[in-house]
């Protein structure tokens, strides 16, 4: 009997499954998300697979032992301030830690906007007596009265989720594990949630607001993954449902349901992992995957088909240290506004206009002009076939905002579409090469995978400003995320704070704390059903210079066992790799080491891989239209994505029409289709056997 | 300042999409430099930002900034000045420059200003600048900052535009001179190297700039951009009623020594697109360490007119031509060599500041700003007895309300407008981990925001209580007086002051005086009130939603909602409700549901 494997993608708008399986090879479909039950939308899309298959859906869930979820459920409720009713316990003296933002305001000369609101309202922070210092030596004992007087006022305003959040609590977590307890006993079924089980490092704004984030959104994760396994278990699903996290892996409900903070990225984490799956094949060590969609545009770096890791950032306006997949995003998609400052200068986003109204060709009621306006007039995005022919785009409304546009200008209407183009185009190389040259790294060594429905409209234009040689379009690049969650693995991080003890810890002591975060890994991996043998443990410590606010984060070799040599072979890679991102070293000072983390991994299951495409007609166009290049319109065919097989060669001016997107083919660039059905582009000149040794000998050191 | 723009005739002729890309990269360059310089540093203050970066073209003209103290970055472009007066064609590739002197183009001394000229073909085309708060300058004091001192030698060590490095080698001589004269020199050290670092990759990244774009189009997106940032501060400043506006505003002191009030006075001459500020009758420079060089008025200035104009408008040689500042030398807001300047930054930047928002309250035709919480803290310096390295922290929790304005309540602990929000208050556990003290309260205090139909934001307290002997404490700053605290706006009333404690161990209890230096030890606790930001408008017309709000959260207390809001609130907490029928009474309005 066939088995298959599935992959459920959860978005604002859609819902992509993607099928793996023998004889059905790989297929995706697409379909509305309900957002008012997203479960609903999830059996909709296993009904439609079903339906495809010809079989009933319980028989498809019987064959099928495991589901990969990604979800946006966590974000929504944190973006729309829809999470669960959360109170906070704070050390006495320090109710203010997230109302007071460390002082900082982005918008440094804008007094007119009002402060980001705390999740937890003041009158639901309650401050409580008890205290260890620096020295994890405990000054004051927990006032047990008041965590229980602050339970009850709780209980009394119908509090869900309860974060807590002490001081140096990362150093000695007793007085949290008790106040948890008497929570629980005032607050049954309360959802409780640890900054020291949470985040257990120094910082305490960082911390207290990621025990915050984690609260509020636990509950809305824990009910939704209840109501999901009971309806997949009424459709006779008896495998296991995976949860894809924010680091780019997969967890059991049981797990993330514990750690609803760590899936705030569920969503966009399966793109990078699929983008380095879909240029596997061509074994480049260095890719930048850009995913441009209606209101954003999210950049990630992957080295050796291993995406960055990043130990926590903004979320929203919310501080979360958890390690994520370093995806950086900016407001700047095919919904991005153009508009003129009051002295003249065109800027572009980083308002939009989403879907809703939606660029004014949308004719939906948008009247400002749209990056994807500017598209449509420049004959890059098809009239009659954006989003696959479901959406008809009005040209004249488009004309109409971007003339106003031009006309604050004093250009015409042409000149302001390519302006605005290649503005958008500047502000996203900007923030590449930012991502890039900040880690010490070179664009011109990566090539750019794109996907999102505007990646690819601009994917060219972007390669050339940044000298990369070779852009990658994959062919299932309107389901790409849910196509990573195919291919993930289980994936804990554990961390746990040295710096500041003293004496400084030696290699037992170091070597203690990665046993116990392996051990806590292990037990996880173990519940997840991973053999011991299976799980693979990386080992690293973060270190600076003594002073220093910003760390290096230094791997260790795996498996060797952790002695003074082994660690100051360790350290003495530091002066290079700070050299490599800041470009001088510090001779003579010490390094301070400040965290030891864990990364294990084990494997969540083989998914077949995608099959090959199969060589197929030369390329004809099944028509022409006029599009924009080098300043003026020329007569550009226009080809159907899908009718292009394994080794089809076309060069630009051309248009490659996808399901949800256009790639754009300039002049002077050729398209070739690789044998797994990747779309590559590369200059037409450059044979792309070169371009790719010259990728290749860019080299990555793991 | 006035300077001259080569504006086009006709700006459009001009390609302003390539002006928008020219213009984007430039401000990337110097988030970069400025990303480049918060990872590398070694000392404290750079981290929580006291630093800012620029970019200059090649004839001088500042292009972009990354201005996280806005106080510093407004005067980036008299530092580049002195340096070209100083050396005119004696600069050559490779070269880096410094200074740190206040009457060589500086603000104050703890600020090290690094200049590199960056070369193409042979030309020179760009400069990078990188100015932050140093760890140690010299002198006496804590933290640099020496309120007993009465003249610039007292102050720090001066070092006029000076070649740190001369076509690519560090001039070991010079970089000896100074860490001799430095009592943490690894730090400074350390710091200056991140400050060439940040320099360099600007460099790096402007020449990669020119080869992409070519030196005309960069040129012509310059010249576009710095003419499009005129005409949007011309619109800005054109939509202020024309006329003439005085306003008066106090330091609380001058140094341990110089007792106050002494008097900024400005008058706002508003004509078209045009606004000059004369500080004409302010009082004389003092005898103490806040004087204000005219570099630092020039850039407090600046953020008296960007605080309240649209925030869209770059900050750059274009807009900045719209405002004119006059200043007699040898007043508190031009000082002549050698008045000691360090405190100037702060004190009496924020006084400026305030002095102009407040002048121009009538011009504005939705009012300016209500006054913001001054800077007023504690900072520390000893050895720390556990591991024996020294420590100096500046306790700067810049932890005060801003003021309220038309439409928006102030934020609450955002601090002063020498900063608007650009620097970080530390982490008490880094804090702690650093310095030998025990945190015990950051806390917003109730009632302490200035009451108005748009409130100010709340301040802090903040308690601290030291684990040693051996240490030496600093109150530095202003804003404890009636006469000094925020001001309100429109009908809209002060905030609190700014107050500073010490609860000595065996029992006493002292107010400090502002701007001064005792010794403590173990178990003395310093407290510092922070002040809470002015109202803008009568309290009674504030929503009452607004301020059961405000009761619910435990910042306003019942008796201030009665007595001065006008409104009426039943029960404490999230329990709180608002009484219609009594807030209606209060407020002399017909009860609600009656006609």
């Amino acid at each position: 009997m066939t088995s298959y494997r599935l992959a459920v993608d959860v978005g604002g708008t859609f819902t992509d499954l993607v099928l793996s399986g023998e004889r059905v090879g790989r297929r995706s479909y697409k379909t509305s998300s309900t957002p008012h039950d997203p479960a609903e939308g999830v059996v909709n899309g296993l009904r439609a697979i079903a339906s495809d298959l010809g079989i009933a859906v319980e028989s498809l869930l019987e064959r099928t032992p495991a589901i990969v979820h990604g979800t946006t459920i966590t974000t929504n409720a944190l973006l729309t301030r829809s999470g669960a009713r959360t109170g906070l316990l704070a050390t006495r003296g320090f109710r203010d830690t997230l109302r007071l933002r460390q002082g900082l305001r982005a918008r440094q000369f804008d007094s007119r906007t009002a402060p980001p609101q705390p999740l937890v309202p003041r009158w639901r922070v309650h401050g409580v007596g008890g205290r260890f210092d620096r020295r994890a030596r405990e000054l004051e004992p927990l006032d047990e009265q008041a965590v229980v007087a602050a339970a009850r006022a709780f209980a009394h305003e119908g509090v869900e989720a309860v974060a807590i959040a002490f001081l140096f609590s990362f150093l000695d977590p007793a007085h949290e594990l008790r106040a948890a307890e008497l929570v629980r006993q005032e607050l049954p079924g309360a959802y409780v949630s640890l900054s020291a089980a949470i985040a257990p490092e120094v910082r305490l704004y960082e911390r207290t607001s990621t025990a915050v984030v984690n609260a509020y959104v636990g509950p809305i994760l824990r009910d939704y993954l209840t109501n999901l396994r009971t309806r997949l278990k009424q459709l006779r699903f008896g495998g296991s449902l995976l949860v894809m996290q924010s680091n780019g892996g997969v967890a059991t409900p049981e797990v993330v349901a514990e750690h609803a903070v760590s899936t705030l990225l569920s969503g966009p984490a399966g793109g990078p992992i699929a983008s380095a799956a879909a240029v596997a094949p061509l074994e480049l060590p260095k890719a930048m995957t850009i995913d441009m969609g209606g209101t954003s545009f999210e950049v990630s770096l992957a080295r050796g088909g291993v995406t960055d890791v990043r130990p926590g950032g903004l979320l929203g306006d919310q501080a979360v240290t958890t390690p994520m997949l370093d995806i950086s995003t900016i407001g700047a998609g095919g919904g991005s506004i153009a508009w003129v400052t009051a002295g003249g200068m065109l800027r572009v986003g980083p308002q939009s206009a989403g879907a809703s109204p939606g660029p004014a060709c949308y004719g939906r009621g948008g009247t400002q002009a749209t990056v994807t306006d500017a598209g449509l007039l420049l004959g890059y995005v098809g009239g009659d076939s954006f989003g696959g022919g479901e959406l008809s785009l009005a040209r004249d409304a488009a004309e109409r905002a971007v003339d106003a546009v031009a006309a604050e200008l004093g250009i015409d209407r042409l000149s302001a579409a390519a302006g605005i183009y290649d503005t958008v185009n500047a502000a996203m190389t900007d923030s590449l090469r930012l991502a890039t040259v900040s880690r010490g790294l070179d664009p011109r060594e990566f090539a750019l995978v794109a996907a999102g429905g505007a990646g690819p409209v601009h994917a060219a234009a972007l390669a050339a400003d940044l000298e990369i040689p070779l852009v990658v379009v994959p062919r299932d690049a309107s389901v790409l995320c849910a196509a990573g969650m195919l291919v993930t693995d289980f994936v804990h991080h554990g961390v746990r704070t040295v710096y500041g003890r003293t004496p400084a810890p030696g290699a037992a002591s170091l070597g203690e704390a990665w046993a116990e975060l392996e051990e806590a890994a292990r037990a996880q991996l173990e519940q997840e059903g991973v053999a011991p043998w299976q799980a693979r443990y990386r080992r690293s410590l973060e270190v600076r210079y003594v002073g220093q606010v910003h760390q290096l984060e230094l791997d260790l070799p795996e498996g060797e066992p952790v002695t003074a040599a082994l660690l100051d072979q360790t350290l003495a890679r530091f002066p290079a790799l700070h050299r490599e991102r800041y470009g001088h070293v510090l001779d003579g000072v010490e390094l301070e080491l400040v965290n030891v983390r864990v990364e294990a991994r084990g494997p969540a299951g083989e998914s077949e891989p995608a099959p090959p495409v199969r060589p197929g007609e030369p390329p004809a166009p099944r028509g022409e239209r006029d599009a924009w290049f080098d300043g003026r319109f020329a007569p550009t065919p226009v080809f159907a994505g899908e009718t292009l097989g394994a080794g089809a060669r076309l060069e630009g001016p051309a248009l490659v029409e996808l399901r949800t997107s256009t790639i754009v083919v300039p002049p002077g660039t050729a398209l070739t289709v690789a044998p797994s059905g990747s779309f590559l582009l590369h200059g037409a000149q450059a044979p792309l056997d070169g371009v790719l040794d010259r990728l290749h000998a860019g080299g990555v050191s793991v | 300042m006035s300077s001259t723009i080569a504006a086009p005739e006709n700006a459009t002729a001009v390609d302003p999409v390539g002006a928008a890309i020219v213009a984007n990269r430039l401000d990337a360059i110097a988030e970069h430099m400025a990303e480049t310089m918060l990872r590398t540093s070694r000392s404290r203050i750079f981290q929580i930002r006291d630093f800012v970066t620029g970019i200059f073209d090649g004839d001088g003209r500042w292009i972009a900034t990354k201005d996280y103290i806005p106080v510093l970055a407004g005067s980036l472009p008299s530092a580049y000045r002195a340096v070209a007066e100083r050396f005119g064609d004696d600069v050559h590739d490779g070269d880096v420059f410094l200074l740190n002197d206040p009457y060589h183009g500086n603000n104050h001394p703890p600020d090290m200003t690094v200049l590199k000229p960056v070369f193409a073909d042979g030309e020179l085309v760009f400069w990078t600048a990188s100015k932050g708060h140093h760890a140690d300058v010299g002198g006496g004091g804590v933290v640099g900052y020496n309120p007993y001192v009465t003249d610039a030698w007292e102050d720090a060590l001066r070092i006029p535009p000076v070649r740190l490095v001369s076509r690519g080698v560090e001039q070991r001589d010079l970089w000896d001179v100074i860490a001799l004269n430095v009592r943490v020199p690894d730090f400074v050290v350390g710091d200056l190297h991140c400050q060439i670092g940040a320099v360099t990759v600007g460099a790096e990244q402007l020449l990669a700039m020119l080869a992409k774009f070519g030196r005309a189009r960069v040129r012509a997106g310059i010249d576009y951009h710095l003419e499009a940032s005129r005409r949007h501060m011309a619109r800005e400043v054109a939509a202020l009623r024309d006329g003439v506006y005085r306003a008066e505003r106090h330091l609380d002191s001058g140094g341990a020594n110089v007792p106050g009030p002494i008097k900024v006075a400005v008058e706002a001459r508003v004509a078209g697109e045009h606004v000059t500020f004369d500080f004409t009758g302010s009082d004389p420079q003092v005898a103490g360490y806040a004087n204000s060089t005219l570099a630092n008025t020039v850039a407090s200035s600046m953020i008296g007119l960007f605080a309240i104009v649209d925030p869209d408008v770059p900050r750059n040689d274009g807009s900045l031509a719209q405002f004119d500042v006059i200043a007699e030398p040898g007043t508190i807001v031009h000082a002549v060599a050698p008045a000691a300047t360090t405190l100037c930054t702060l004190l009496t930047c924020e006084t400026i500041v305030e002095a102009i928002w407040l002048a121009l309250a009538d011009a504005a035709p939705r009012g300016t700003l209500a006054g913001w919480g001054r800077f007023g803290q504690f900072a520390e310096a000893g050895v720390d007895a556990h591991t024996g390295r020294p420590f100096a922290v500046i306790s700067s929790f810049t932890l005060a309300g801003s003021g309220g304005l038309d439409g928006a309540d102030g934020w609450d602990g955002l601090g002063s407008p020498v900063a608007m929000g650009g620097t970080q208050a530390p982490d008490p556990e880094l804090h702690e981990l650093v310095a030998p003290a025990l945190i015990e309260q950051i806390e917003l205090v109730p009632d302490s925001a200035g009451a108005g139909r748009w409130r100010g934001g709340f301040g802090a307290l903040i308690s601290y209580r030291l684990d040693q002997d051996d240490v030496t404490s600093l109150w530095y700053g202003g804003g404890t007086t009636e006469q000094t605290a925020p001001y309100g706006l429109r009908g809209g009333l002060p905030g609190s002051p700014n107050w500073g404690e010490v609860h000595h161990a065996d029992g006493r209890v002292e107010t400090v005086a502002p701007n001064t230096i005792r010794p403590l030890g173990a178990g003395d606790r310093m407290v510092s009130f922070m002040a809470g930001g002015g109202g803008y408008g009568a309290p009674a017309e504030r929503d009452p939603e607004a301020v059961l709000d405000d009761v619910r959260a435990g910042l306003v207390s019942h008796a201030a909602a009665r007595e001065v809001y006008r409104v009426a609130v039943d029960g404490a907490g999230g329990a709180a409700v608002l009484d219609a029928a009594a807030t209606a009474a209060l407020r002399g309005e017909p009860c609600p549901g009656q006609p």
